[in-house]
């Protein structure tokens, strides 16, 4: 670059200084020519006098000797005196230039190369006294000319090329080093995207100016760059963190931005996600379905993959010809909607069945059954169970309810759980003995708790009452409690028939009976583990079960030993 | 048919295979929703619908066909419309397979099956995990994935040899039940069917990436 810069300057300086020598020399040889003349007219007239005073040829040939050679001819071309050799030998001199000139008009002259003698020679030629006069002056002989030239040529090219040379050097440093200056100046603040330290200050102020522009309008647009970046990360962030799958695609169904999430949920390779088909990198043919369908107006939809269920929206973008998919899992909503609807419906079907069963029997009665005694009796008996039935069951409800919706009294009793363990023994005992159950006490010393002693009683009594009923005969119920770091654990250990697996996570749920067939159990209302669940919650603690089908279940509940307030 | 327009048919065959794939994992994985509940409305759905994958089917042979006859592809482009055609069809395979899987169903509810054995689970899942795997093996060019259905196919005949073993003991036990145990041995044999579809499915998408067609001792050495 910087070479080239260089010739282009040095070629048009090269060529003017030739062009002036060039010049030079043509005046100087333009001048020395003239003078010849001027000088040879003088002496014609001098021959001219001489010739015309009678003096004879060969006189006159020694007496001008120095200045040429002479020649004489007459105007038929015929050779008089001569002392030039060249003259001699021509046969027609009336050919001759000069000659020609001369006869025309008393005077001609000629500069040519004299091939037999090598040399340029300057003629003159005129009329004296009836003959023609020619003067011959030998200028450079070829041999002076070429030794003599070469060694002037050589000068002369050394000369220009040097002149030119350090003519182009100062132009070139004054007018292009600057620019150079500037432009690593730039390019380089470009490359590294920071103000380079390149010395400006000794560039000229035009340039100067340029640079500080330069500088100026980096470093703003730096700081748009910086702002734009910050605005792009908190937007990538903001996208990446959203619990719902988010993809944008090009009007060729084609990835343009995907989030986190999406990624997560299509299980895709982050990598090359980007600029891909959506249908060749998800493989779901009702996504892509439900964009292709989608034109103006947003679309939603629901989308059932890999044991999930998501809620699919697809925006339109106007402006980009693409569209926005928004995938949001609503699996646990589902789920928690279930939950709701089996809830009211086991509410309505759990108040139902005892209420039928009352109706019905209060019809049979009225209708003639209240006169005989004994059936009447029995009948009132049923009455009775299924209106205790109802009662419990309301209570049970209405303890959920006020638990659940913190009506009870956030107390600060002092509990101990030997004293809850020992009350619940003796609660239990008939009951026990009747289904031969074992209660067995393992808390022999106190345990401090705090909060509400009724609602904690309620938690073990339910605990303890659930064990004994789903035991089996000459089965055992165990109530174990220990420190563990901070906290107590309290444990209800059964033999009875255990939980299976399946059961297990949904025992916690209002109404969920493992075993239907006890569904009319009056005294079971598939209330109990929902309402312990409940309780311990206000105690801040956790309960787990452990459970083998046919060996029994255990209860843990991790109390901590902080203040409840 | 212009190059611009010659690649867009291509890439056209390449998302109807994808499509295909995508609804052969739903029409096996209704199988198993259908299989697993017994839901004989499901099942019967299922093998309406089937008419819709032959169809389907037919759509990427004629497309195939038709690019190969109007333009006679060379090298990668025509190994890529040869693959499509073989890979649609055995995909077209699965979906009858499964769609056999429900008229089993059907028959199972007529008998009064009780809960799936596990063995039929287990296999149900290895199959379904193969057929999701080929389709995200051909969609991403994967031939590592491809590869690993390879291995896949061991484990189900495994569990298929186990599982005609159980059904074996279970017949002579239970004479009473046998048409029900025929019923799962036919479904078993059915999975296997669907595992070496995907296998072949395999084959063709190492031959669609690489250019050979290698046999199965000779997969490891790609």
């Amino acid at each position: 670059m910087k070479r080239r810069l260089f010739i282009s300057f040095f070629i048009p300086v090269f060529i003017l200084v030739v062009a002036f020598m060039g010049l030079v020399g043509l005046l100087s040889f333009k001048t020395y020519n003239q003078r010849l003349e001027k000088d040879l007219s003088s002496i014609v007239s001098l021959i001219s006098y001489d010739k015309n005073n009678g003096i004879k040829n060969e006189e006159i040939i020694s007496k001008y000797d120095i200045i040429g050679k002479l020649s004489f001819i007459d105007k038929e071309g015929k050779l008089i005196t001569s002392i030039d050799n060249t003259i001699e030998a021509e046969t027609n001199l009336l050919r001759r230039e000069e000659v020609r000139e001369a006869l025309k008009m008393d005077v001609g002259s000629s500069l040519r190369y004299e091939e037999k003698l090598q040399e340029f020679s300057f003629h003159k030629a005129f009329v004296a006294d009836g003959e023609i006069i020619i003067i011959s002056i030998p200028l450079i002989s070829k041999n002076i000319l070429i030794i003599n030239s070469i060694g002037y040529i050589i000068i002369a090219i050394i000369l220009t090329i040097g002149v030119s040379a350090i003519l182009s050097y100062f132009f070139f440093k004054r007018n292009i080093e600057p620019m150079m200056i500037l432009e690593k100046y730039i390019r380089r603040t470009y490359k590294n995207k920071a103000i380079a330290e390149v010395g400006i200050q000794s560039l000229p102020d035009e340039l100067k100016k340029i640079a500080n522009i330069f500088k100026e309008s980096t470093k703003s647009l730096e700081e748009y760059a910086t702002k734009e970046e910050d605005q792009k990360l908190y937007l990538y962030s903001t996208i990446d963190t959203m619990e719902d799958g988010f993809i944008a695609i090009d009007e060729n169904d084609d990835i343009k931005l995907i989030n986190k999430s999406a990624i997560r949920i299509f299980g895709l390779n982050q990598g090359n996600v980007i600029g891909s088909n959506l249908l060749m990198q998800t493989q779901n043919f009702e996504l892509s379905n439900d964009v292709k369908d989608t034109d103006e107006s947003l679309t939603t939809n629901e989308l059932f993959f890999d044991n999930k269920t998501y809620k699919l929206t697809i925006y339109p973008l106007e402006k980009q010809k693409g569209k926005l998919i928004i995938l949001n899992d609503i699996t646990k909503l589902n789920q928690l909607e279930n939950m709701r609807k089996e809830f009211v419906s086991n509410v309505s079907h759990e108040l139902k069945t005892p209420l039928t069963a009352i109706i019905g029997f209060i019809e049979t009665l009225k209708d003639g059954a209240i006169d005989e005694p004994k059936t009447a009796r029995k009948f009132l008996e049923i009455i009775d169970i299924e209106s205790q039935r109802l009662e419990i069951l309301i209570g049970d409800l209405l303890e959920l309810s006020s638990i659940e919706s913190n009506k009870v009294a956030r107390l600060n009793e002092v509990i101990d759980i030997k004293d809850v363990a020992e009350s619940a023994m003796d609660a239990f005992k008939p009951i026990a003995e009747k289904k031969h159950v074992v209660l067995i006490n393992n808390v022999k010393e106190s345990y401090i708790v705090k909060g509400n002693l009724e609602l904690f009683k309620a938690m073990l009594y339910n605990l303890v009452s659930n064990a004994i009923k789903y035991n089996v005969k000459d089965g055992s119920v165990s109530i174990n409690c220990k420190t563990l770091g901070d906290g107590i654990i309290l444990e209800v250990v059964d033999t009875g028939i255990g939980i299976s697996k399946e059961n297990l996570f949904r025992i916690f749920e209002r109404f969920y009976k493992v075993d239907k067939s006890r569904s009319y159990d009056p005294e079971s209302t598939g209330l109990g583990l929902a309402i312990v669940k409940h309780i311990l919650e206000f105690f801040d603690s956790d309960i787990s079960v452990d459970s083998t089908l046919g060996e029994g279940t255990t209860f843990r509940i991790y109390l901590p030993k902080k203040e409840v307030l | 048919m212009s190059r611009v327009s010659f690649d867009q048919a291509l890439t056209d065959v390449n998302q109807d295979i994808v499509e295909l794939g995508s609804r052969t994992i739903q029409v096996v994985e209704k199988t198993k929703v259908a299989l697993t509940n017994l839901d004989v409305q499901l099942a019967r759905q299922i093998y309406n619908d089937d008419d819709f994958i032959d169809a389907k089917e037919i759509e990427i042979s004629e497309k195939c066909m038709n690019i190969i006859i109007r333009e006679q592809p060379i090298a990668k482009d025509l190994r890529f419309l040869l693959t499509a055609l073989k890979i649609s069809s055995d995909f077209e395979r699965i979906c009858d397979h499964s769609a056999q899987i429900t008229k089993l169903t059907r028959k199972l509810h007529k008998h009064n099956a009780g809960t799936l054995p596990g063995g039929v689970e287990e296999m149900f899942d290895i199959t379904l995990d193969m057929v999701r795997r080929i389709v995200k093996a051909y969609a991403t060019n994967d031939v590592d994935i491809a590869l690993g259905v390879y291995d896949d196919d061991d484990q189900l005949d495994k569990a298929y040899k186990t599982m005609v073993k159980w059904i074996k003991s279970k017949i002579e036990n239970n004479v009473d039940q046998v048409d029900q145990y025929v019923d799962y041995l036919f479904i078993s044999k059915y999975f296997e069917r669907i595992g070496d579809r995907t296998n072949s499915i395999a084959k063709w998408i190492i031959y669609k990436e690489k250019g050979t067609i290698k046999h199965y001792y000779n997969m490891k050495n790609i």
